[in-house]
């Protein structure tokens, strides 16, 4: 995602009448967005398809191992 | 039978759900905005016996769960785009009209099991920072200001600084030209603060919490499955959507605190939710922070990449109860 320092779309006098997160927009090019479901789009499921099932595989190997930080006890 | 309720594509969270109750051959039966509007299917709803018939099958009688998963998502896609000068106030209308219709449906099968209730979709997001408290859950210092001499106290108040955000859940996203423009969680210079006007616009502004990552938990009928979102990089965004797609943000399954854990259970069995996403931050002194629940959050991102299949438990959740006695 490409983003540019934060900035504002709205001229003063608008920004006047407009709660203050309108200041701090934050400029994401849109083909780096993906979930925006702006016309760029890198994901899709126009219909559903039987034969596309589960046919998504986990591409990280299943481990025991957590984040250590939560194994210690709670004071 | 299960009903599920959702966009006819481009729903991330609802086909790989759908692909698991196709796996274990149970009947269902999907149903989106267009279907109800675009005439595609053929459908009569009986209110003086209370039923509605979807090509001649009883919802009353055939279908014991409902997953509500944003079927209203697409209305701003579907209304009517006609030229006529009257367009706003036709969409006016429709839209009302809709909303009405989809409000019956879910008073008529309210015996039902949900998965989401149509009262729950959208949830306040200052109400639950008080239901959070009431729960047991820390919350950031949070307070809805007008005007610049209020503010530039809570900031003295504030160690680590203020953040400002937005108060409703409504889309904060612009489009113009080749960019998004987004309204994210921004953090507040005392520079800023000193040139806001003196009045302003009720704006909701939070303490900043010093945080050693933050966690996103989904949770159904009482199962968490917690992922924290952990950023090495030493230039974070304040907001932790920014970086979600860099090399340095790592999503890691771990578990909460069991205080923490029996806490957010206390707190979606008060805001009456039985599944949602709910976002939490860990500071460097170990506490854990309420920040806000979505209670048809995205889920698959985090079910991924730390493996715990959360489409597979909602499909089970579903079938479950579509098998009880």
């Amino acid at each position: 995602m490409t983003t540019l320092d934060v900035m504002t779309l709205f001229p003063e006098d608008m920004l006047a009448q407009l709660p203050l997160t309108f200041r701090f927009m934050t400029p994401i090019e849109s083909s780096t967005f993906e979930e925006n479901c702006t016309e760029y789009r890198f994901g899709r499921s126009l219909r559903h398809f039987s034969g596309q099932y589960i046919s998504l595989g986990s591409y990280k190997p299943l481990s025991n191992i957590i984040y250590e930080d939560f194994l210690t006890q709670e004071p | 039978m299960i009903l599920v309720l959702s966009y006819e594509d481009y729903e991330q969270g609802t086909d790989p759900v759908i692909d698991w109750l196709l796996y274990h051959q149970v009947p269902f039966l999907k149903i989106t905005l267009r279907d109800l509007i675009k005439g595609r299917i053929r459908y009569q709803i009986d209110i003086t016996n209370g039923d509605i018939r979807l090509n001649d099958i009883s919802v009353r009688q055939q279908v014991r769960v409902i997953w509500n998963r944003r079927l209203m998502g697409e209305m701003g896609k579907i209304l009517p785009d006609h030229s006529h000068e009257l367009n706003t106030e036709v969409n006016h209308t429709v839209r009302r009209e809709l909303t009405d219709l989809v409000t019956y449906l879910s008073y008529l099968f309210k015996d039902k099991i949900w998965l989401t209730t149509f009262d729950r979709l959208a949830v306040n997001k200052l109400e639950m920072l008080n239901e959070a408290q009431c729960s047991g859950l820390a919350v950031p210092m949070s307070r809805i200001i007008n005007n610049r001499t209020d503010l530039q106290a809570f900031q003295r108040a504030s160690a680590s600084g203020l953040i400002s955000k937005t108060i409703s859940n409504a889309t904060t996203v612009y489009v113009q030209d080749t960019y998004s423009y987004g309204m994210f969680t921004h953090a507040l210079t005392p520079g800023e603060i000193d040139e806001f006007p003196p009045l302003f616009f009720p704006t909701l502004f939070q303490e900043k919490i010093r945080a050693q990552y933050e966690i996103r938990a989904f949770y159904i009928d009482g199962q968490l499955f917690p992922t924290a979102i952990v950023n090495s990089s030493p230039n974070k965004s304040t907001d932790r959507k920014l970086d979600s797609s860099r090399d340095t943000t790592h999503f890691i399954p771990c578990q909460l605190p069991p205080s923490v854990a029996s806490a957010v259970r206390v707190f979606m069995e008060r805001i009456g939710l039985n599944t949602g996403g709910i976002d939490l931050i860990r500071d460097t002194a170990g506490t854990y922070y309420f920040l806000e629940v979505n209670p048809v959050g995205q889920y698959l991102a985090e079910s991924n990449r730390c493996n715990y299949h959360i489409e597979q438990h909602i499909a089970e959740w579903l079938i479950h109860k579509n098998q009880l006695p």
